[in-house]
């Protein structure tokens, strides 16, 4: 008889997890960026993590939380959804567990119901004023080319509705006007974050606003797009065909965010004038060290970041021409 | 236990053993299977129920981001207007809009609680805490659920500088809505819940109890999971749905599927009993042909004890009883023979030895010595007469007093010697009776009554009237046995004579000579092959007979 009950002892044992990991739930490891913040993640020294996918299915990640919420007091969540992560915080105050969420910011009215969560991100309104920065590094003289002391100013936004296209949208604006620049809008063009829908885009206003003195584009990729139409209407052009862009050539200043390798290739020659990056690597850094912190293995007095209402908002870097 | 086995019957052993056997088997591998498939079920229904969930909650999804992209339209096109809007503008975007959305019944748009510009829009209550909920969070779109409609509203920001906050307002007709679970096959009390952040239901598919589902909704938050309701077995999958704070609950009945998973246990149960119950009939009928057969033996010994050896004991069954039944009537009936020879040689014996003792007291032998010893007495023989008289009382004690049918050779001489004497009275000193056994010789033993009939034989027979006749009675060994010769000199025999003695005593032929052939009888009754007669005798010279016995004489029986 014991020989048996050990025999089945080892077999439920083996169905368990050996290593108690903490499970790290990403909305889709298909986005680049989650992607480079994965790498990031795990090159850090930390507690050992295991990266779970949620493939971009709220109901996957649901289940995926399910499935693991019960292996780690703590879990790190990069939700599919921002407003779906009510019943996860409830589960995890009634299991007593600790949620990080990071990259998407649950509702107050969510995060406030949680009895031990944080979240690690980027406060998306600093994006757009750190998009007017490098308006600011402009000489005005360069920006207001047709001399009327407005800037003649096209929005590239992302997905109407998207919160984060709506908050750089306003924000550049709004920060725009604040340090007093006088503003043409002359439009704010959807092109749902995709670099082929900016060409078109920038083609059509090259058209409607000859005018045009500034695109601030709601990410890299729609800034990309948009230097394509302009090098393609020859608003940007290499003339002396040495690769760069320099001197007296054709320009035209591009803003973006995000900080894509492309866009600092793209940057270095001389086409794009700026971008603003997600400092992924403090963020990741942040998340080790709260994992850290909840596991009672560091104190809060070794924290190397700000922290308010278990929030911890990691400034963007700010990426301009040499 | 040991002992408990030990009382049992070796059928009885052997059916306990292969009906424990066989149910311990049969047991662990039915509840091995039943877990098996106890638990592929539950993989089953969680699946099955996920799967459905999952697709359901990607309809839901599909639809509202349907309704999410018609919002974010309008916005678009109201951005793409001339700034101030006009309302006839609006108008016409709204319009354009239901045109090609069947589903939209109605758009209305509000400067934070003054309506700018509406169509088609069937609104029956007050807007304003409506408004109020869209300016609460204007990054994300409510929904309502009124009636059979179903109202969107998202605040957003409008103008050249992003200043100016509208309020939208969308009227959905809510049938598409409902179209998604309508073909759904809940089963009995199954039913799907969407619930708002406040965990209250805002739309339903299906009857339920409130109370009941929302207690084991909170309990559950989110995941899957089995639970009774209603008396039902359901599966209730809780998530929620993107593009809105809802979330979301279906209880699907998998009474059914349940239900087979106790009709498997039934079945495995039914199954297992009809196996027992046909392995006990075989392992009873198989111990019962182990059994019956010993039982027959068994009584059939029994009789044997009780002294029954003639039946047969007749067995068909396992092989190895068929041989042990045969084996035992062989061996019961050489045991009948046996007692049927030790019977008749018993018999025989007492025969022989009554015949042995008849010969001593022979009435003739006893008139003649007397007729001698009047004789000796007329002729004032006085001392001849004393001693025939002590001779005769003598030779008439050993004669009837020992029972013993063996005796030391010492007194089987001195009886000799006695008739001897009797016979010298009788016969007138015609012969001499010399005696030559050594003094070591006298204590073997030997068949009583062996040599007397051989005197009485050379006397009768041997005598020759007109000689005097030695008769010389000698003991010897030789190899294990010791041989009693009776010579007398006189006629002789001749060979033919001689065979025809040997012939009438081995065989069961009548003779006159009934001294001789009692002896020999004797002989051959008390010791077997291993005793000899022989007869010597060369014509009017001598005759020797020879008696030989084993010098291990054989167990002593009283007669």
């Amino acid at each position: 008889m014991k020989p048996l009950s050990i025999l089945i002892v080892l077999f439920l044992v083996g169905c368990q997890p050996s290593v108690r990991q903490v499970p790290v739930l990403y909305y889709d490891v298909e986005d680049a960026y989650i992607a480079d913040f994965k790498a990031r993640l795990s090159s850090l020294e930390s507690e050992p993590l295991i990266h779970i996918d949620g493939q971009n299915r709220v109901n996957t990640q649901n289940e995926q939380f399910m499935d693991w919420v019960d292996h780690h007091s703590v879990m790190v969540i990069n939700p599919v959804d921002r407003l779906s992560v009510l019943p996860m915080i409830l589960k995890a105050n009634k299991e007593k567990k600790t949620i990080i969420f990071f990259n998407r910011e649950p509702l107050d009215d969510d995060f406030k119901k949680a009895q031990s969560a944080y979240y690690v991100g980027a406060y998306p309104y600093q994006s757009a004023q750190f998009q007017v920065d490098l308006v600011d590094e402009m000489a005005f003289e360069v920006l207001d080319n047709n001399k009327d002391g407005l800037i003649q100013l096209v929005i590239l936004k992302g997905e109407q509705g998207h919160q984060d296209a709506e908050i750089r949208s306003r924000g550049v604006i709004e920060t725009l006007i604040q340090r007093g620049y006088q503003l043409d809008l002359l439009e704010v063009r959807v092109a749902n974050f995709d670099r082929s829908l900016a060409t078109k885009a920038t083609k059509d206003l090259i058209e409607l606003y000859p005018q045009m003195e500034l695109i601030i584009s709601n990410n890299d990729a729609m800034a990309l797009g948009a230097i394509d139409a302009l090098i393609e209407e020859g608003w940007m052009n290499d003339s002396n065909q040495n690769g760069v862009i320099d001197g007296t050539e054709p320009w035209f200043p591009v803003i973006g965010i995000d900080g894509l390798p492309e866009a600092i290739e793209s940057m270095e020659k001389g086409y794009l004038f700026g971008t603003v990056k997600n400092d992924s690597e403090a963020m990741a850094h942040a998340i080790v060290q709260l994992i850290d912190i909840v596991l009672n293995k560091m104190s809060w007095s070794e924290f190397d970041y700000t922290i308010e209402d278990r929030k911890v908002y990691i400034d963007y870097i700010l990426i301009n021409r040499p | 236990m040991n002992n408990v086995l030990k009382k049992l019957t070796i059928g009885q052993t052997t059916f306990m053993i292969i009906v424990v056997i066989v149910t311990f088997t049969l047991s662990i591998f039915s509840l091995f299977a039943y877990r098996l498939m106890y638990s592929a079920t539950d993989d089953l229904i969680k699946t099955s129920s996920k799967e459905f969930t999952s697709q359901l909650i990607l309809n839901y999804e599909s639809y509202m981001s349907g309704v999410i992209d018609i919002s974010n339209q309008i916005q678009r096109r109201l951005s793409n207007l001339d700034y101030p809007l006009n309302n006839d503008d609006i108008e016409v975007v709204f319009e354009s809009l239901i045109d090609v959305n069947r589903n939209l019944r109605g758009v209305a748009l509000f400067d934070s609680n003054t309506l700018l510009a509406s169509s088609s829009i069937q609104l029956t209550q007050d807007s304003q805490p409506w408004i109020e909920l869209a300016l609460s969070n204007e990054e994300i779109h409510h929904f309502k659920f009124v009636d059979d409609r179903l109202f969107v509203l998202k605040s957003f920001t409008l103008g050249p500088f992003m200043n100016q906050t509208l309020t939208l307002l969308i009227e959905l007709d809510k049938s598409l809505f409902d179209a998604i679970a309508f073909n759904t096959n809940l089963g009995l009390h199954g039913h799907i819940l969407l619930l708002n952040e406040s965990l209250m239901p805002v739309y339903s598919v299906g009857d339920y109890d409130e109370t009941q589902s929302l207690s084991v909704i909170n309990q559950q938050l989110l995941g899957m999971t089995l639970l009774e309701y209603e008396t039902q077995s359901m599966a209730l999958n809780v998530s929620t749905i993107r593009g809105t704070r809802w979330m979301i609950a279906t209880f699907v009945n998998v009474n059914a599927i349940n239900q087979t998973k106790s009709e498997i246990l039934i079945a495995m149960i039914g199954i297992l009993l009809l196996m027992m119950v046909i392995v006990a009939f075989v392992s009873a009928s198989f111990s019962g042909r182990l059994n019956s057969p010993m039982r027959r033996i068994q009584s059939h010994i029994q009789k044997i004890q009780e002294g029954n050896f003639e039946e047969q004991i007749e067995i068909d069954g396992q092989i190895e009883m068929v041989k042990l039944a045969d084996t035992f009537n062989t061996m019961s009936s050489q045991i009948k023979q046996l007692m049927d020879n030790v019977v008749t040689e018993q018999q025989e014996k007492r025969v022989s030895t009554i015949k042995a003792l008849q010969n001593q007291i022979n009435p003739h032998f006893l008139y003649n010595t007397l007729d001698s010893i009047v004789n000796l007495s007329e002729n004032n023989q006085n001392e001849d007469v004393v001693e025939a008289i002590i001779a005769l009382s003598k030779f008439f004690r050993m004669s009837i007093s020992n029972n013993q049918n063996i005796v030391p050779l010492r007194n089987e001489i001195e009886h000799v010697r006695n008739y001897g004497l009797i016979q010298k009275i009788r016969y007138k000193r015609s012969f001499d009776l010399m005696i030559e056994v050594d003094e070591s010789l006298m204590d073997i033993p030997v068949l009583k009554f062996s040599l007397q009939p051989l005197v009485e034989n050379a006397i009768m027979h041997g005598l020759h009237p007109d000689m005097f006749t030695l008769i010389k009675i000698r003991a010897y060994l030789q190899d294990d046995a010791i041989s009693l010769s009776v010579f007398n000199q006189g006629y002789g025999l001749s060979q033919s004579k001689i065979d025809e003695i040997m012939t009438i005593l081995k065989d069961d032929l009548p003779t006159s000579s009934v001294g001789l052939k009692n002896v020999y009888q004797r002989m051959k009754l008390y010791y077997g092959p291993l005793a000899h007669l022989k007869i010597e005798s060369v014509m009017d010279e001598y005759t020797n007979v020879i008696l030989t016995f084993p010098l291990n004489t054989p167990l002593e029986d009283v007669v």
